[in-house]
């Protein structure tokens, strides 16, 4: 007896995504770090910010912690930081 | 009949064994056997939900997920559900949307969360669901199947497979079905959903991301104020505790002791609240809070935020951040922020002193409890979330 049956799994929409566009040189940019607000992003950020300003003069680092590591980033929080920062470096951390 | 184009792909099994040991393969399963979900019997439950297959239910920004009605009757099906409570299953899936139920995270968290899901209104009767004698236990076909297809669509529409997005530490028995109705008739205060706003005559979901239920067992108290600190004393025990919400579902036998004494629902929480502390010197001493809870230090308060009590939360994370103090040692921390925080209902057979407190998953990760009204809307967006989420740290 043949059953016929519907596939239950419903696959998430994928949108297709590139590469942010690469600065010329970190040299006096103004460097945004976005944390997912769990416990060691902020020190992984710190670290990676740390090893770029050894290596280029950056302007200024604008530090950001997001509220609620499992939900999105609001698009106010982003376009602010977006207006203040040439670059944006974000880490998940737990 | 009505016709119906469904999007999802059919496919053929020799025979039911067959068609049980492919779903496992696929792992679209929760470990038991389910119901063939063929065309025709998926047709009989959108019919009864008045829903089209390409309605939206519920969507998952963080994951871009959209969760379609065709999909949710494909697995109310599989779970063993009647047509007739899918529009339960939809409002529980309108309710895990809001922003402050934190669909994404609540189902993937190390945490183990389940959503626990209490029925209010009419509807209760109309499903013969059961708020009576094993009120958690089995033997009852809607409370089972309702919270199993919820489950079923949190790993095959949702994507939580478990150890896959699912991270679950322990989980916990909750997640294969955590449904309960409220029993009203032997209440002796107001319903919940009476409670919260709505007619008694509207049926409501409430979804609650939580943790395992600690029993709470007391026959010998015949007094209000013993058996409620014996409650707070399992409220405030150390493993569970947070500033999250609780779940509370009173027994009728401790219901009606309190009750009998005039103590409205209002008063029991207030006590309960007043009651179910630890100091804040304890929870440093054991690692609940201090050097973590320091960041807190760093966070801004934004007026425009609107996440219930959300200041008041805060505040509290920031007095417990940092080195044990002094004044730690008689500094009372309750749990939760205030006492609406706690959901109380009632619930259970009619004899025995055994009550339940169930924790919250996460008020950190910005998780509160949702109610809805079930059969209402069927398309019905989350509340506005331009707005959410604008704490930050902003440091030139």
């Amino acid at each position: 007896m043949t059953i016929r049956y519907l596939n239950p799994v419903q696959e998430a929409a994928v949108k297709p995504a590139s590469l942010a566009p690469r600065l010329p040189s970190l040299e006096g940019c103004r460097l945004g770090l976005l944390s997912n607000g769990k416990e060691n992003a902020d020190a992984l950020l710190q670290m990676v910010a740390q090893e770029i300003k050894s290596k280029f003069s950056v302007k200024n680092v604008v530090s950001v912690t997001k509220f609620g590591a499992g939900m999105n980033c609001p698009p106010k929080f982003m376009e602010d930081l977006l207006s203040r920062c040439d670059a944006v470096i974000t880490a998940v951390g737990d | 009949m009505t016709e119906f184009n469904l999007a999802s792909e059919i496919g053929e099994a020799e025979d039911p064994i067959a068609l049980q040991e492919l779903f496992f393969e696929k792992g679209w399963t929760d470990g038991l056997p389910v119901v063939p979900p063929t065309p025709e019997r998926v047709f009989e439950f959108l019919e009864a939900s008045g829903s089209q297959p390409s309605d939206i239910i519920a969507t998952i920004p963080t994951r871009n997920r959209v969760i379609t009605a065709e999909k949710v009757a494909i697995n109310c099906v599989m779970a063993g559900c009647l047509p007739g409570y899918m529009l339960v299953v939809i409002a529980v899936l309108q309710a895990m949307a809001e922003p402050y139920y934190v669909f994404h995270a609540s189902i993937t968290s190390t945490g183990g969360a389940a959503p626990f899901i209490v029925v209010n209104g009419p509807m209760r009767h109309d499903l013969k669901m059961n708020s009576g004698v094993n009120v958690f236990g089995p033997g009852n076909r809607a409370n089972a199947t309702i919270g199993r297809a919820v489950r079923l669509i949190l790993i095959n529409v949702a994507g939580a497979q478990p150890s896959v997005l699912d991270k679950s530490t322990q989980g916990h028995p909750g997640k294969y079905s955590f449904c309960m109705a409220e029993a009203e008739e032997v209440s002796p205060w107001e319903p919940l959903h009476v409670e919260l706003g709505f007619d008694a005559d509207v049926s409501t979901v409430t979804v609650f991301a939580a943790e395992s239920p600690h029993g709470i067992q007391n026959h010998e108290s015949g007094k209000p104020e013993e058996l409620l600190t014996c409650i707070a004393c399992e409220m405030a025990s150390m493993g569970g505790f947070s500033l999250g919400q609780s779940g509370l579902v009173l027994s009728p036998e401790h219901a009606n002791i309190i009750a009998k004494s005039g103590w409205s629902k209002r008063q029991v929480k207030e006590f309960l609240f007043e009651h179910a502390t630890q100091t804040a010197a304890d929870l440093k001493r054991l690692g609940k809070f201090g050097q973590k809870g320091s960041r807190i230090d760093s966070l801004k308060l934004i007026s425009s935020f609107k996440r219930p009590n959300e200041d008041l939360h805060l505040k509290r994370l920031a007095e417990l951040g940092g080195e044990l103090k002094p004044e730690d040692e008689t500094t009372l921390v309750s749990r939760g922020v205030v006492p609406e925080d706690i959901l109380l209902v009632v619930a259970g057979g009619a004899a025995g002193g055994h009550s339940a407190f169930i924790p919250s998953w996460s008020r950190g990760r910005a998780s509160l409890f949702q109610t809805k009204p079930i059969g209402v809307c069927l398309d019905c967006k989350p509340q506005d979330s331009d707005d959410l989420q604008t704490i930050g740290d902003i440091r030139p």
